[in-house]
């Protein structure tokens, strides 16, 4: 009785297996610089069953070692229904396919048959003309839903029997303007988000002197001053670099007010830090962890841009590129002009004191007003 | 709350989206994975999925529209639309140019596939050379009573008369009539058919009693209409469309644990698994979830597939299970320009009250007066709207 009712309980439990229509899923991976290509090609049983019996003892059952015991058949009956052709025109060269290993993998309806494969192109190109045949003699509403990757770049095509080739092109100049249009909003993103140039600023500020007898001195070389600053950037950059990717590949998630507070509050500590050096000699590890934080801010315009998920590496190469570009640029016209002040009064009594007060109350209101 | 998508400019409740999100880290992201020993069972092949698949294809006519009349009749009773490729296939060397009983066959894929206006063209065609194929009429006539072309879909109805039974021709009639204002009249009629036994072919008592059941619900006696469906049900209980209108029934009189009980094997079809996702809810049912999960991810499969997903179903989804009125209430529309029978014209309303939309509110109301619809749940949707 208990038995049964555990029994009972299981087959409950048991994932729901919807019926859809017949779809095949298609991964193609190539690079720019290899004529190598891979892939993986998910086939419901099902419908594999209507090409080859995989059904060995009959009894209606199809296990994975009868599954396995049909590789031979997969290799020469199903997986040359796919071919890949690489190059353009009529100097196009055939990428022949080889089955180099199989698993199972579960769907919505069902588990599938994946069959991993590889294919030498000869030669390493953005266009690639593919040939789907599969199953359409068995059944006509069957679909083939190819991905294809080219250095990042991803590509979605349906086969039917209406529309059984597709000619890929991931071309360079396609994928040129796509990358400099991230470079640019990486650019203007770190150019109008005056938070973190306060931030970068701040921790600038005091990079060109030298805290020493309870008073600023100033760095007596240019080369002390350019130390101090490539370690601050350095440090912001790898950080914020990291959690910007982190977040933008989804695998770190937080709520955008606590990321925009934790920046308010990151400027805030910055300035502070100027009015108290003594309490934080080391600035450059406060440009390491808070760049932590502004990365999660930075990776919240990329999701604004509706990136996410896959084919995301290549928008999120381009932005952090233009990040850096700006943050250079800021560094390049702040940092000769303040070596130039820094023996000043001006720079080391009022520019430094009174700028970080001003930005830590600032920051005060920002902080209060993202919490509220 | 929602988000607008900037690319399609396509609204999405937040609450989808956080379940999409958790969803796709579930499935999208599906890993091969070697199974542990050679006897793992990773399919179960039905007997009638091999029969009905025969390796080599029938090479004449009369057994090929056997096997895809076969084939398409389980797809619609199994809700599996896999069977509909097969049937096409089976059809494909006798369709060039198809005969008349091939062409009709063909119009049924497409009808079951709500390509409406195809098959429509096909029938169309297909009537004006050859008027005396019954059958014909009468998918012409549901096409055009699912569209609201009420007038078209009686004369069709008409047209059939030479070549169809005189009870098929009522019962076709009454169906249409159930829309418009003579909906009085043919619920009388349809009640005296039963008692007649002038119906007595078990297809024909099926669908006399299931027009009987839904004309019950039009006109608020849920006791007939429980009457009928049992009458239906014992005769065919494993048909599908008098089920889900046998859920509705108790979905509608609040008891969602019954519908539960009776759709819980049925689970593959996409008919049922939402009625499961409504009651689940409805009963807080520890399974709700799975329900829930299970439909959207058939619906986002089909859309990353590119197919057509049932707006109705869809519609009924967003309204009743994710609980997102705009949302419904724009697939309710979308789905309105394509169907026009009662249950898309309650969802209409429901949606448009969710939403409080004035506008989609007052279409309903012309819809109404113009074709002189009779229904109770209409009323009581509208009366239960009004402060």
């Amino acid at each position: 009785m208990k038995h049964g009712l555990i029994l009972m309980l299981l087959l409950a439990c048991a994932p729901a297996f919807a019926h859809k229509p017949s779809d095949s899923y298609l991964t193609l991976n190539s690079t720019s610089d290899s004529p190598q290509i891979d892939g993986r090609w998910d086939i419901a049983l099902r419908d594999l069953q209507l090409v080859v019996d995989l059904d060995n003892n009959n009894d209606g059952n199809i296990t994975w070692g009868e599954l396995r015991s049909r590789q031979p058949e997969l290799a020469q009956q199903v997986l040359p229904m796919l071919t890949v052709q690489a190059g353009q025109g009529g100097a196009r060269q055939s990428c022949p396919l080889t089955l180099t290993g199989l698993q199972a993998n579960d769907h919505v309806d069902g588990t599938y048959a994946a069959l991993h494969f590889q294919g030498d192109c000869a030669v390493a190109t953005t266009q690639r003309a593919v040939h789907y045949r599969f199953l359409f003699d068995r059944d006509p509403s069957h679909h083939g839903l190819l991905k294809a990757n080219h250095d990042g770049t991803e590509l979605a095509v349906t086969f039917s029997d209406n529309q059984r080739r597709h000619l890929l092109d991931t071309s360079r100049t396609g994928q040129w303007h796509a990358f400099q249009g991230f470079v640019h909003q990486g650019i203007h993103h770190i150019l109008i988000g005056y938070d973190h140039i306060l931030f970068l600023l701040t921790l600038l500020f005091p990079a060109v002197l030298v805290w020493q007898r309870g008073r600023w001195q100033p760095a007596s070389t240019m080369r002390g001053a350019l130390t101090q600053t490539l370690a601050i950037v350095t440090a912001f950059t790898v950080t914020h670099s990291l959690t910007l990717a982190l977040a933008t590949l989804g695998i770190i998630t937080l709520p955008a007010w606590l990321v925009e507070s934790a920046i308010a509050f990151t400027v805030a500590l910055g300035a502070a830090a100027n009015l108290l050096p003594g309490l934080f000699p080391k600035r450059w590890i406060m440009a390491f962890v808070f760049g932590l934080v502004h990365g999660l801010g930075f990776a919240s315009v990329l999701a604004d841009l509706g990136l996410m998920g896959d084919g995301i590496l290549l928008p999120l190469l381009g932005f952090n590129i233009g990040v850096e570009l700006g943050q250079i640029a800021i560094v390049l016209l702040f940092v000769p002009l303040a070596y130039l002040l820094r023996d000043t009064k001006l720079y080391k009594r009022v520019f430094v004191p009174v700028g970080s007060v001003a930005i830590m109350v600032l920051a005060g209101v920002w902080l209060v007003e993202r919490l509220s | 709350m929602s988000w607008t998508n900037p690319q399609t400019g396509r609204r999405f409740p937040a609450a989808l989206l956080i379940l999409c999100g958790g969803l796709l880290a579930g499935t999208a992201q599906a890993a091969p994975y070697t199974p542990d020993t050679n006897a793992t069972v990773l399919a179960t092949l039905s007997d009638s999925q091999q029969a009905l698949t025969p390796a080599n294809p029938p090479q004449n006519e009369a057994d090929a529209l056997r096997l895809a009349r076969t084939q398409i009749d389980y797809g619609r009773q199994q809700g599996d639309p896999r069977f509909l490729g097969y049937a096409q296939r089976t059809l494909a060397p006798f369709s060039q140019p198809p005969s008349p009983a091939v062409n009709l066959l063909w119009a049924d894929i497409e009808q079951q596939r709500h390509q409406l206006t195809q098959a429509r063209i096909r029938l169309t065609a297909l009537l004006e050379q050859h008027p005396n194929q019954g059958q014909g009429w009468l998918m012409l006539a549901n096409i055009e009573r699912v569209q609201g072309q009420f007038d078209a879909a009686q004369q069709a109805c008409r047209q059939g008369a030479n070549s169809l039974p005189p009870t098929t021709v009522v019962l076709c009639q009454a169906s249409v009539q159930a829309m418009t204002g003579q909906h009085q009249q043919a619920y009388a009629i349809l009640q005296s058919l039963a008692d007649s036994r002038l119906v007595s072919d078990t297809t024909q008592t099926v669908w006399l009693q299931t027009l009987i059941a839904e004309m019950a619900i039009q006109q608020g006696e849920p006791e007939r209409a429980q009457q009928a469906l049992d009458t239906a049900l014992a005769l065919a209980p494993q048909d599908a469309y008098a089920r889900y209108l046998q859920s509705d029934l108790w979905l509608q009189e609040g008891k969602p644990d019954a519908a539960i009980e009776d759709l819980k094997n049925w689970q593959d079809r996409d008919n049922a698994l939402l009625r499961l996702a409504i009651a689940g809810q409805r009963s807080q049912h520890p399974h709700a979830n799975q329900w829930q999960q299970a439909y959207q991810q058939r619906w986002e499969a089909a859309e990353k597939a590119g197919r057509s997903v049932h707006q109705r179903e869809l519609a009924r989804y967003l309204l009743q299970v994710t609980s997102s009125p705009d949302e419904a209430l724009a697939v309710a529309q979308k789905n309105w320009e394509q169907q026009k029978e009662l249950a898309d014209l309650r969802l209409l309303l429901a949606a448009a009250t969710a939403a409080n939309n004035t506008d989609v509110r007052a279409t309903v109301r012309d819809f109404i007066d113009s074709h002189g619809v009779h229904d109770a749940v209409l009323q009581a949707q509208w009366s239960e709207a009004q402060p």
